[in-house]
């Protein structure tokens, strides 16, 4: 497996707890950052749960709060909409209160700054996996034009070729900032998208969550913080199990044989009755700048949990 | 048998060519009307285009000349795809042939009425038609038993990357049409029409057509123009969105007749659809609400097609038209 350095931008977030478990398990991956951003809850939550998850999983790597709220759209209320019912009031299935208080304080950065330093005093390239809305990212990119080319790539959960769940053809994280991703499909940057087309089949089933309990006291926790976030799915949807978008990312940084990608052309509409937010995706380019999943290996990527879980016993 | 009243709104266009030539061929429907819309190419081809083809296939019933225009948009038309003037290389005579007095709109709205709950529509091109009787005539949806409409694109389109012609030439029209109430809409989008071609061997029939059958000399000269439009198109959109045209014939209006005349064809999924009608990337896009948001439905949007099945049907209508059996 291929080193890399990582820098995780999550807005924990249940599906970003447990693509942090997945990643901080592998051993060739070498967690620099964790920034985090307004998306599935507000960002004080989200920068609080994230420094929470990352010292139960015995992550070191410092972590910064980002971005408040979208570019030009007003912030988001959190006090009604899907987030809290998703990932929980507290953004982490409403067992949040069961983790310590965080021992290190947040990076006295900010998200943008921290990204920017950890790349700038890193020899290598270094991959950016981004599980929220991509603000963080597009400020940095407009902030740290100099430090563009230090970036590997960009490992992102968002957009959807064919589909949408903040609205028919809308994905939150992209819905959440439709100027930040439009900042960011437009940059030169390699990009590696995981939208709803492969997304939607990685679920986790009961079954395999009570597998993922039997591990220990880690894998007890995240079983309990998916509960809400499976049941909703089974409600809203009808989804045979919790599904894990944030962990595509990172699984893909494991093993690119569990996807099945195309190179695309994505432009993200930013007007639109329906469309705003929606990522159009043009296939008909041979360059592959960008690549976007359009299938996943359900069962490989679950094994990956079940394995990297164990890890924290 | 009691015949079922249709009126087919078009804008021929080869493919709409097709479509009047399959419904023409079926002895359930009584053609009530055929209203030419803009499309393909500019209304003055596409209604004159229609006055032939009715003439042609000896369907004996009125053709109004509809919308010139959608009703706000202006998107170019495809006559890269039909030929300047809409049905290839076939140089149509009119002579002698005369328009029906009158607003398609109206015709359209008055035949509801008149069939008291009966009138089914083939809806093949740009809905602009269908949204001036909505708009103008209130009740008149809920007076249609069954539209069947050819437009959008559950994935991808076929004039930017996310939308279908007929959807994008009028978005404003489609939006219109689909929340209008209709009891009764099965939508033929493209996808649904790509899984439904005709194969090489049914390729070759048509392009030897014998001489015996009445409509030899416009299915030939189509299938000889095949050769220039898909040329055309491989050039403009690349071969990802062209597919593997020597092997497959896609003929979308077809596809809606097809449907009209066997339902059991395709199966459908009933889903909420939409149109955006403001985006910049997206107008005319059809867009599904694939994971129930919206928790209602207002179309049966044809999903799967028994491919086989259909192309026996294209080629028996097409045997309809042999001299002997006329």
């Amino acid at each position: 497996m291929r080193e890399r350095w990582v820098i995780m931008d999550v807005d924990t977030g249940v599906d970003d707890s447990m693509a942090i478990m997945l990643a901080g398990a592998q051993k060739h991956l070498h967690i620099l950052a964790l920034t985090s951003v307004f998306g599935n809850n507000a960002a004080d939550k989200t920068a609080y749960n994230t420094q929470k998850i990352a010292e139960m999983l015995g992550i070191s790597a410092p972590v910064a709060k980002g971005s408040e709220r979208p570019m030009i759209d007003p912030p988001i209320d959190y006090s009604a909409g899907l987030g809290p019912l998703i990932h929980g009031t507290d953004g982490l299935g409403n067992v949040g209160s069961r983790l310590p208080e965080p021992s290190r304080v947040l990076s006295t950065l900010t998200a943008v700054d921290l990204m920017a330093k950890v790349i700038r005093e890193c020899p290598e390239k270094v991959t950016i996996v981004a599980t929220g809305p991509l603000t963080n990212i597009a400020v940095f990119l407009l902030s740290w034009p100099e430090l563009t080319d230090r970036i590997e790539e960009i490992a992102i959960m968002g957009g959807a070729a064919f589909g949408g769940n903040l609205a028919f053809s809308v994905e939150a994280n992209v819905g959440h900032d439709t100027e930040a991703a439009a900042i960011v499909f437009r940059s030169p940057v390699r990009k590696t998208v995981f939208g709803l087309d492969a997304t939607m089949g990685v679920y986790m089933t009961d079954e395999e969550r009570e597998c993922m309990a039997e591990t220990g006291k880690t894998g007890a926790f995240l079983k309990d913080c998916l509960q809400p976030y499976a049941d909703i799915y089974r409600q809203l949807a009808n989804w045979p199990g919790a599904v894990l978008h944030d962990s595509l990312p990172v699984a893909w940084l494991i093993d690119e044989s569990l996807f099945e990608m195309k190179p695309v052309k994505i432009t993200v509409e930013q007007n639109g009755k329906y469309s705003r937010g929606a990522t159009v995706c043009d296939f008909n380019t041979e360059d592959d700048t960008c690549r976007i999943a359009m299938g996943a290996d359900r069962q490989g990527i679950i094994d990956l949990h079940l394995q990297a879980v164990r890890n924290y016993q | 048998m009691k015949k079922i009243p249709l009126i087919i709104d078009c804008d021929p266009g080869l493919d709409d060519a097709m479509c009047i030539m399959m419904l023409g061929a079926d002895e359930k429907y009584d053609i009530r009307g055929i209203t030419a819309t803009h499309g393909n190419v500019p209304l003055e081809n596409t209604a004159e285009n229609a006055l032939f083809l009715s003439h042609y296939y000896g369907i004996d019933c009125p053709v109004f000349r509809g919308a010139e225009q959608a009703l706000l948009a202006d998107h170019e038309n495809a006559a890269f795809v039909h030929g300047k003037k809409g049905l290839g290389d076939y140089e149509c005579a009119v002579d002698g042939l005369t328009y029906a007095e009158g607003h398609a709109w109206d015709f359209l709205y008055e035949t509801a009425v008149k069939c008291g709950g009966e009138l089914v529509i083939a809806a093949v091109g740009p809905l602009t038609n269908l949204a001036i009787t909505v708009l103008k005539h209130r009740d008149f949806p809920g007076m249609v038993k069954r539209l069947v409409i050819m437009g959008g694109a559950a994935t991808i389109g076929n004039t930017i990357p996310v939308a279908e012609f007929n959807f994008r030439k009028d978005p404003e029209a489609a939006e219109i049409v689909l929340q209008a109430g209709f009891p009764d809409v099965t939508v033929v989008d493209l996808d649904c029409c790509k899984k439904a071609y005709l194969n090489r061997e049914e390729m070759g029939r048509l392009a030897e057509l014998p001489e015996t059958n009445r409509i030899h000399g416009l299915v030939r000269s189509m299938m000889e123009h095949k050769k220039i439009s898909d040329a055309a198109i491989i050039e403009r959109y690349g071969k990802e969105y062209a597919g593997n045209r020597a092997e497959k014939m896609v003929i979308c209006d077809a596809v809606a007749a097809a449907v009209l005349r066997d339902p059991s064809l395709v199966q459908c999924r009933d889903v909420y659809m939409v149109v955006e009608t403001e985006g910049t990337e997206t107008s005319g896009q059809s867009i599904i609400d694939r994971l129930g948001l919206a928790q209602r439905t207002n179309v049966h949007l044809a999903a799967e097609i028994d491919r086989d099945r259909y192309g026996k049907l294209f080629m028996d209508s097409i045997r309809y038209y042999e001299e002997a059996e006329v």
